[in-house]
């Protein structure tokens, strides 16, 4: 029996990740030459091929202290946030949900500015916005599941109202923090900008994300079966109680440290999962990766837009968003029949 | 009868339900391998109940279950997903998966924690599609496909997972003719393997055309167990399901029997 190939079928796309992790070799070479002070490729070139000595002092300064840590906090943030996204629609079972969906952003700034407001060191910092995800990203959790509503909605639901609650709090911080010195670094946070990145918040940051996105990628298979409903898991031989739980735990560790390190940087999450999804399917051995370098590639080009468009920087969560914020819109309308 | 050692699945006299409430009293059987057993009774009748119980999704509050006779609450999950598999009733999943990678899905009680399938075994997922004459279907996505065709697609998914016992929740309940037949097909090629097939159905003529025994349930209690039809006469299914029934013998033309039950 031969049957005719139709459009029911997975497209397969060999290619896909050959070029993408060309494109992640590609794209930050490119980005080095980008940005107010004009820097020449063979400048780049000889940089890379030679070291910082080849070029002149100041050049390579712009390169290694402000650039390159810029490049890697946009390509790890993007990364990250992708990773954890996918890794929570999956823990969800729910497409429609992301970091900032169901409060975990919210949540995680509120700590991270409680921490700044107290005065307390980066350590303290990250530790307080990975308890407040996690605190927010729970309740949201535990209110969505008793909803009388349909479960995928009680969550958005929950969610909004947690990052509302949050939001609340973060204004009332705001409004007891020291006008000169520790509200424009909340503010900072929360418009979600990449231009204060340098070597030692990079460094402080690097570590949770790539440590969480490595662990992810080693629970690439459990991610299949806690999409499915919990008795079909269980019936699979797998718990999903307890690996939800440590899934959730890890990717709100990546949020939480993405957040410290570029504030509130929105939509990743929601968007380049979908996108991921599309180009190599629901299958999470090969959207994992995919989504990851999406991410980062993502990130990385908005970055070098939002500090190349204008003369004064524009805050890269603004920008993310204006293009989040119509991909949900169409995500809504053409969600395919589930 | 019931405790007769050499039996592959034992069941004794559990009980359960949900919360406080029990809902299964006291039901009591024991199937061989090859053999398909269906669970028969009217909506509410505890079928899903005593199904989630065998599957462990609910608590037990009295009763023993062996398998080879092996208590299966000494059981941890993942030893526990190798001899009992469930086919649960085909939903659309919210996540775009191919057929391939959902019969692969089975084999997560076999590879370690932090595994993922290698390429044995993807194959054998691709041999259980060829078992069920879907293998054509295997880059398809699961959520375009049809009703009958999502339910052969978990078969093979159970199959997959190399149980000896299969639990199916009422495999036809939404199904058309021809992709009930599919169905059928499907439950005697895997009982003419060995294995042990467990169904619900509130179709009183099911049985009679593919299970060996029948359980017949009523607000929670067992009403019979047995061959079918010795325990589906005319008095059980009336009590049962309070209508005036008729359990009726036809001859097709190939002048083979066939017991249907029939409402007067």
């Amino acid at each position: 029996m031969s049957f005719p190939k139709d459009n029911n079928q997975i497209k397969k796309r060999p290619w896909l990740l050959p070029l993408l992790i060309a494109a992640s070799l590609i794209l930050p070479i490119i980005s080095l030459n980008i940005g107010f002070y004009g820097i020449s490729p063979r400048e780049v070139f000889l940089f890379i091929f030679k070291g910082a000595g080849a070029v002149a002092d100041n050049v390579a300064i712009i390169i290694q202290n402000i650039r390159l840590p810029r490049i890697i906090a946009a390509f790890a943030i993007g990364a990250g946030l992708a990773v954890s996204g996918s890794a929570y629609q999956s823990a969800f079972k729910n497409p429609l949900v992301s970091e900032n969906i169901i409060g975990v952003t919210q949540g995680a700034s509120l700590g991270a500015a409680l921490g700044l407001l107290l005065g307390l060191g980066a350590f303290m910092v990250q530790l307080l916005a990975f308890c407040g995800g996690i605190v927010t990203v729970t309740l949201a959790f535990f209110i969505g599941s008793r909803a009388r509503f349909d479960r995928d909605v009680s969550l958005v639901l929950a969610g909004s109202v947690m990052s509302a609650l949050a939001l609340s709090l973060l204004t009332a911080i705001k409004y007891l923090a020291d006008a000169n010195d520790t509200l424009p670094s909340i503010v900072y946070w929360t418009m979600g900008s990449l231009a204060k990145v340098n070597i030692s918040s990079l460094a402080f940051s690097l570590i949770p994300i790539l440590f969480g996105c490595i662990l992810l990628y080693l629970l690439r298979w459990k991610l299949n079966i806690l999409t499915l409903d919990d008795e079909n898991a269980l019936s699979l031989g797998l718990n999903p109680y307890l690996y939800r739980l440590l899934v959730v735990m890890v990717a709100t560790f990546i949020c939480s440290a993405a957040i410290c390190l570029g504030g509130q940087i929105g939509w990743i999450g929601l968007m380049l999962p979908h996108l991921a999804r599309g180009l190599a399917g629901a299958d999470h051995r090969k959207m994992l990766p995919v989504a990851a370098l999406l991410g980062g590639c993502f990130l990385l080009i908005v970055d070098n837009l939002a500090r190349s468009l204008s003369a004064m920087e524009i805050p890269v969560g603004a920008l993310t968003a204006l293009f989040g914020a119509p991909f949900f819109i169409i995500l809504l309308v053409k969600r395919k029949p589930a | 009868m019931v405790r007769e050692d050499n039996l592959e699945l034992r069941v004794e006299n559990i009980c359960g339900g949900y919360g406080g409430r029990e809902v299964v009293h006291g039901v009591s059987f024991g199937v061989e391998a090859g053999e398909a057993l269906a669970i028969l009774g009217p909506n509410g009748c505890g079928k899903s109940t005593l199904l989630r119980l065998l599957l462990r999704f609910l608590v037990k509050t009295k009763g023993k279950v062996y398998c080879r006779n092996i208590n299966i609450d000494t059981m941890d999950r993942k030893k526990f997903a190798r001899i009992f598999s469930y086919i649960p009733q085909s939903d659309r999943m919210q996540f775009p998966y191919t057929v391939l990678e959902m019969v692969t899905m089975a084999r997560t009680c076999h590879i370690n924690s932090l595994a993922s399938p290698k390429k044995i075994d993807t194959k054998a997922a691709l041999e259980c599609l060829e078992r069920l004459r879907i293998s054509h279907l295997a880059d398809s996505f699961y959520n375009l496909l049809s009703g009958g065709q999502r339910q052969l697609v978990l078969i093979a998914r159970a199959l997959c997972q190399g149980t000896c016992v299969l639990l199916m929740d009422e495999p036809t309940a939404s199904l058309d003719f021809a992709n009930q037949e599919l169905i059928a097909a499907a439950i005697r090629l895997l009982t003419k393997k060995g294995k042990i097939v467990v169904f619900t159905t509130h179709s009183p003529s099911q049985p009679f055309a593919l299970a060996h025994k029948v359980l017949l349930l009523d607000n929670g209690y067992q009403i019979g167990f047995g061959v079918p039809a010795d325990i589906l006469t005319n008095r059980s299914l009336e009590s049962v399901y309070g209508l005036p029934m008729e359990v009726v013998s036809v001859t097709d033309r190939n002048s083979q029997q066939h017991k249907i039950c029939l409402n007067l």
